[in-house]
């Protein structure tokens, strides 16, 4: 090999693109040629050079917020965080859920209000879902529905700030629905005795959006996770809906940070919100349906 | 809008294999494309692009292949979509060959060169040279890599490599000359044409 040909071929050498055999002829010539040894020396640093003044160089680099924006939009993107496409019958079921929430909004709190007196515990009244137009208030509505339980979950369990005095889940169960009894019990019954990562933190009924839920807060994982439970069968919607598939814990919004999932029995919803993974919130929503579904269906029966 | 537990966990296991294998190349990508726009709005623009249209793709991606390489692919696809739509002709490739085909004469590599001279050069080289020698020297990319991330032949990707690197060597000669820096030959060693070739 002569000193041009080790010129023409040392930067693919450097790039690992020879053969073995081309290899050993390059370093036949380099133990006998100084001035190529110096040139291979010459050519690698220069490389090493552009590499590292490439890689910080202050304006090729990206911004942080930059970074962090996109890889949050990313996430927000992914399949783990996208609603499923055909889900027709329980979008609408749960779009008439969440039409209810919305309709017993703030009218349905000051009705209720009116009713009961400043000293009770205002609750949803039951007023008729206007649902002439459900598919295209499914993404609206569901949107809203996450939106309230995320919203009870941080105004009431992370942060105390709720417009009401929570009562007890005893007194709601005698003034309002028998299923808010013991409901704490239903909820701890997942974890056994046993269990030493899920401790029961607070539970009461509080008012949110004027929608009464039964709410147990428990610490899991380190992660406060709220169970709250809402009446769906007062209202007339309900008798429309088609019937959701009990049975299953459902994955059915993420929003803020927060993992929202759901289940149901004939006349209540469910929901598991927390800022645990969607994979973890959903496996805690799941180990509670049996315990609590069965819980919900003695008061259902006996109401 | 529901999920099942099995859905939740492919749709998580797909996310965290984007999350481990694309997301730790986002600055080398956007280094890159920082670097061929010259803007930092349009290349995070591009940035963004690209792994957007990354993670709608994931799926298509083969695991333990070039996770870096396949991002380049995705971002040239884009940018020269880009490109095409704001009519920036093709034509400069044509004289960019002329130019690079001038460059005879090759000196020995310079030693003892700044970063900033080195990226400096680097810049006056035709913008289709930079390219090549960014994703094979900066990037590490392979020559096949580069091939099929720029939709070009092998060949065409092999010859503007060795163009590339030899005019950056001339531009740093230049400036190691104005600042008395010798070469790979310099301490007395003979000039290259006369070095005692083998």
């Amino acid at each position: 090999m002569h000193c041009r040909d080790f010129r023409e071929l040392v930067d693919s050498y450097l790039s690992d693109e020879l053969l073995v055999e081309t290899n050993h002829d390059l370093f036949a010539h380099l133990e006998s040629c100084a001035a190529c040894r110096r040139e291979l020396a010459a050519r690698r640093e220069l490389r090493a050079t552009l590499k590292t003044a490439f890689t910080r160089a202050v304006d090729l680099q990206p911004r942080a917020e930059f970074v962090a924006r996109l890889r949050s939009e990313l996430r927000a993107q992914s399949p783990g965080a996208k609603p499923a496409s055909a889900a027709g019958r329980r979008a609408v079921w749960l779009a008439l859920a969440a039409c209810l929430l919305l309709a017993v909004g703030a009218f349905g709190v000051r009705e209720a209000w009116r009713r009961q007196g400043a000293q009770s515990l205002s609750v949803a009244g039951s007023h008729t879902v206007d649902n002439s137009s459900p598919a295209a208030a499914v993404t609206l509505a569901a949107n809203a529905l996450a939106e309230s339980a995320v919203s009870d979950h941080r105004n009431c369990a992370l942060t105390h700030n709720l417009e009401e005095e929570p009562i007890s889940l005893e007194e709601a169960g005698e003034r309002y629905d028998p299923a808010y009894s013991d409901l704490d019990g239903a909820v701890m019954a997942q974890a056994g005795p046993t269990e030493p990562d899920f401790e029961l933190i607070e539970a009461h009924a509080c008012v949110f959006k004027g929608r009464l839920f039964g709410h147990v807060i428990v610490k899991h994982d380190g992660r406060l996770v709220s169970v709250l439970v809402t009446d769906l069968a007062q209202t007339p919607a309900k008798a429309n809906a088609p019937e959701f598939s009990s049975g299953r814990a459902m994955s059915c919004s993420q929003l803020a940070g927060y993992q929202v999932a759901c289940f149901e029995t004939p006349r209540h919803a469910v929901f598991v919100v927390s800022d645990l993974g969607e994979a973890e919130n959903l496996k805690l929503a799941s180990s509670l349906v049996s315990p609590v579904s069965a819980h919900l269906k003695r008061a259902e029966r006996r109401a | 809008m529901f999920k099942s537990v099995r859905q939740v966990e492919r749709a998580g296991d797909e996310w965290t294999a984007f999350e481990q294998e694309a997301l730790p190349h986002m600055a080398y990508v956007f280094r890159v494309a920082m670097w061929r726009a010259r803007d930092r709005v349009e290349a995070e623009d591009l940035t963004q692009e690209t792994f957007v249209q990354a993670l709608q793709s994931f799926h298509r991606y083969e695991r333990g292949t070039n996770c870096r390489a396949w991002l380049m692919t995705i971002m040239h696809h884009l940018d020269s979509k880009r490109r095409r739509a704001k009519s920036k002709l093709q034509l400069v490739g044509d004289a960019e060959e002329r130019i690079a085909e001038t460059v005879a004469f090759e000196p020995p590599t310079p030693q003892g060169v700044t970063e900033d001279e080195v990226l400096r050069a680097l810049e006056r080289l035709p913008r289709s040279y930079q390219e090549v020698v960014v994703l094979a020297d900066v990037e590490e990319m392979s020559y096949k890599e580069i091939a099929e991330a720029l939709d070009a032949p092998l060949g065409t990707v092999m010859s503007r490599l060795h163009r590339g690197r030899k005019m950056l060597r001339v531009e740093l000669a230049g400036y190691a000359r104005e600042r008395g820096i010798g070469g790979a030959e310099a301490g007395g060693i003979l000039p290259a044409a006369s070095a005692g070739e083998s």
